[in-house]
C-alpha cells in the first residue's frame, strides 16, 4: 500500500548528503517539493507500507485539563507525518480538538459529528485536516447526543459498530473523549482497543485514577461479550498511562512521577509530557500541533512519546522507506 | 513508603483483581478435593459448549495473579474440553483452611457424589474441623453413638467436640450424625468388590450394606450381579437372609422351643389348645423342677 510521510527538512538534507541551507535553496528554487507546517519545512515522501488492520484508542479520563485534547492533536499529527493514516474523532461537545485543528465549530453541521453515529449508525464523512490526517469534528450540539444515547438500545456500542464499517481505511483511530463518565464518554471508551489515560502529574491526577480504573474494569466486562479475544486475560481495558503537565521544577511532581511507575503493573507508563504554557498557547492560537511551534523540547517530547506508543501499545509493522 | 506510593499500590491490586466475574482458564489452578472420579465430563463439556458455564466457580486469590479453584473443578475441566478461554468466577478472600472447608461443603452439597465419596468427604470435613485424624473421628463418632444408646457413660455427648460434630452435620443439612454413624460409616469396611460397584454408581449404598453381610465370596458375587440387575431392596434382603440361613447352622431345636415360649401368651389361645399347652407345660415344669 502506498503511503505518504513527511520527512523533516533537516533529516532529509542529512540523508541526501547536503547542507540544510542548500536544501532550503532547492525549496526556494522549486527543485524539491516541500510543505511548510507551522515553524518547519517537510519533504513529503511516498513509501510502500504494509497492509494492516485499524487500531482504535480513546484518550480517557473524567478529570478535566489532564491533556486529552492536546495529546490527541499532537500524537495524531506526529503519527500522520510518519506515514500512518490517522482519523481523529472529537467526542467532546466543547469541540476543542475541532477548533485547535483549524475547523470552526460553528461551521460544523450536525451530520458531520458523532450525532450521525448516534442517530443513523453511520460514520460521518471526515474532514481532512492535514496530510494523512482526518477529523470527525464536534459541535456544541453534540451534547444532545448524550440524551439520545440514553434512549438508544446498545447505544454504548454505536461508535464501535460504526468504526467497524470503515475497518482498514485508517491505520489508527484516536478518539478524544470528554471529561465525564456519562454515556458519550462510555461510547467513546468502548469504541476501540483500549484507553490511553492521561494522568496529570499532581494530586488531582492521582485522585482521578481510582474511578478511571474502576470504570476500565466495568468497560472490560461490557466488551467481553462483543470482543472476547480482545479482552481475554485482562481485567481492564487501559492500554497506557501518560503522565502530563509535569513540572520539573517542583519537588512534588518529581515524587509523583516516580511513584507513577507503580502503575506499570497495570499498563505501560509512557514518558512524561511536561507543562509548557508558552508553546501550548502558541499552538492553540496558531491552530497547529505543539511540535510545530518551534519549541524543540516539546517536539522531542512528542516524538519520544510516539516512539513509546508505537513500540509498547500500537505495535504496527513499521512504515519504512 | 510514601502515601502516594501506597495509594498507587492499592490501585494496582484493585486493577488486577477481576471486576465481577470472569477469569481466563490459565489463571486458575485446581486444588486437591474429595472428588475422585470425573465422570460424564463429555456431556458437561457439550452443555458448556452450547450454553457456557452457568454457575460461577468459587476461587481464591493466590496473590500472584493466579487463583486456586475452591469449588468447580468439574466445570473447569469441562470448560477446558469445550475450548473456552475464560469462565465466570466468584472470588472469595479465604485462608487455605477456610477454602478446604468450603470446598468440602460445596462438594458435599452436590447431588452427584457417590455415597462412598460422600462418606469420605464428610469424614475429611470432620477431621479438618476437629483437627483429628480420620480414625480418631470414626472412634469419636462410635463413642458418641454408644453413649446415646446408653451403652457407655456420658463423657463425650454434649462436650464441645460433640457439639462441633453436630454443627458440621447441621451445616451440611443432609443427615444427622446418628444416621451417618449407622448407615454410612459401615461403608468404609466394605469389601473391595462392593466398594467398586458403589463407586461406579451401579449399586445403592443400602444394597451394598445388605450384601456386606454375606461372607461367602461366591454367593456374594452372584447376589451382587442380581442386585446390579435391579433387584429391589426387599427382594435382595430376602435372598440375603436365605443365603445367610444356609451359611449358619440351624439353631438347636430346644432353643427354638425356648424362643417360642418366650413369645407365648396363653390367654390369646383358643380354650382347647390352651388347656393342652398348659398341661404339657406343667408336666415339663415338674420334670425339670
Amino acid at each position: 500500500m502506498r503511503r505518504e510521510r513527511l520527512i523533516p527538512l533537516l533529516e532529509w538534507a542529512r540523508r541526501e548528503g547536503m547542507s540544510e541551507s542548500l536544501a532550503r535553496k532547492w525549496i526556494r528554487e522549486g527543485r524539491v517539493e516541500a510543505v511548510r507546517l507551522g515553524h518547519y519545512w517537510y519533504i513529503p515522501e511516498v513509501v510502500d507500507g504494509p497492509e494492516q488492520g485499524t487500531q482504535t484508542y480513546t484518550f480517557f479520563t473524567h478529570a478535566g485539563g489532564a491533556g486529552k485534547t492536546s495529546l490527541a492533536r499532537d500524537l495524531g499529527f506526529e503519527l500522520a507525518s510518519r506515514g500512518y493514516r490517522v482519523l481523529l474523532v472529537d467526542a467532546d461537545p466543547q469541540a476543542n480538538l475541532t477548533a485547535w485543528l483549524g475547523v470552526d465549530p460553528n461551521s460544523v453541521e450536525e451530520e458531520e459529528t458523532l450525532l450521525k453515529v448516534i442517530r443513523q449508525d453511520l460514520l460521518p464523512r471526515p474532514r481532512q485536516v492535514g496530510r494523512n490526517l482526518y477529523l470527525i469534528p464536534a459541535s456544541v450540539n453534540l451534547a444532545i447526543g448524550e440524551l439520545e444515547l440514553d434512549k438508544k438500545p446498545l447505544g454504548a456500542l454505536a461508535l464501535r459498530t460504526a468504526l467497524e464499517r470503515v475497518e482498514g481505511e485508517y491505520d489508527l483511530v484516536l478518539v478524544d473523549s470528554l471529561p465525564s463518565l456519562g454515556s458519550l464518554a462510555v461510547m467513546a471508551a468502548l469504541a476501540g482497543d483500549g484507553l490511553l489515560v492521561p494522568v496529570e502529574t499532581g494530586a488531582k491526577g492521582i485522585q482521578a485514577l481510582g474511578a478511571v480504573i474502576q470504570v476500565a474494569k466495568e468497560y472490560r466486562e461490557a466488551l467481553r461479550k462483543v470482543n472476547p479475544e480482545g479482552v481475554a486475560g485482562r481485567s481492564h481495558i487501559i492500554s497506557a498511562f501518560i503522565p502530563t503537565k509535569y513540572d520539573a521544577r517542583t519537588q512534588g511532581d518529581n515524587r509523583i512521577l516516580q511513584a507513577l511507575g507503580e502503575l506499570e503493573e497495570i499498563a505501560p507508563v509512557a514518558p512524561r509530557v511536561a507543562y509548557r504554557p508558552g508553546p501550548h498557547r502558541k499552538a492553540t492560537e496558531g491552530q497547529i500541533p505543539i511540535q510545530l511551534t518551534g519549541d524543540r523540547e516539546a517536539a522531542e517530547e512528542v516524538a519520544l512519546l510516539t516512539d513509546f506508543l508505537l513500540k509498547r501499545v500500537f505495535r504496527f509493522e513499521e512504515v519504512v522507506a | 513508603m510514601s502515601a502516594i506510593r501506597a495509594y498507587l499500590k492499592g490501585l494496582v491490586e484493585e486493577a488486577k483483581s477481576p471486576a465481577t466475574s470472569h477469569l481466563p482458564l490459565e489463571a486458575l489452578l485446581p486444588s486437591p478435593q474429595p472428588r475422585r472420579r470425573f465422570e460424564n465430563l463429555e456431556a458437561l463439556a457439550e452443555s458448556v459448549r452450547e450454553k457456557g458455564v452457568l454457575q460461577p466457580l468459587l476461587v481464591r486469590p493466590l496473590g500472584d495473579g493466579r487463583y486456586a479453584i475452591v469449588a468447580g473443578e468439574r466445570r473447569y475441566r469441562a470448560a477446558k474440553m469445550a475450548g473456552l478461554t475464560e469462565v465466570p468466577v466468584r472470588v472469595l478472600d479465604l485462608s487455605e483452611k477456610e477454602a478446604r472447608l468450603l470446598a468440602l461443603v460445596e462438594n458435599l452439597q452436590r447431588e452427584d457424589l457417590n455415597p462412598y465419596e460422600e462418606t469420605l468427604g464428610v469424614l475429611e470435613l470432620l477431621s479438618e474441623e476437629l483437627g483429628k485424624t480420620r480414625e480418631e473421628v470414626v472412634a469419636l463418632l462410635h463413642r458418641m453413638q454408644n453413649e446415646r444408646r446408653g451403652k457407655a457413660t456420658h463423657n463425650v455427648v454434649g462436650s464441645p467436640e460433640a457439639q462441633r460434630v453436630e454443627g458440621v452435620f447441621q451445616a451440611l443439612g443432609r443427615m444427622t450424625w446418628e444416621s451417618f454413624v449407622q448407615h454410612r460409616l459401615p461403608l468404609l469396611g466394605l469389601p473391595e468388590d462392593l466398594r467398586a460397584a458403589l463407586e461406579e454408581g451401579a449399586l445403592p449404598y443400602t444394597a451394598a450394606l445388605e450384601l456386606k453381610k454375606v461372607k461367602d465370596p461366591e454367593a456374594r458375587a452372584r447376589l451382587l450381579e442380581e442386585a446390579k440387575g435391579g433387584l429391589s431392596l426387599r427382594e435382595l434382603r430376602a435372598k440375603v437372609r436365605e443365603v445367610m440361613a444356609k451359611e449358619k447352622s440351624p439353631p438347636p431345636w430346644h432353643k427354638e422351643v425356648a424362643t417360642r415360649l418366650a413369645r407365648l401368651d396363653p390367654e390369646s389361645l383358643p380354650p382347647e389348645k390352651r388347656q393342652e399347652v398348659e398341661r404339657y407345660l406343667k408336666a415339663l415344669l415338674e420334670l425339670l423342677g
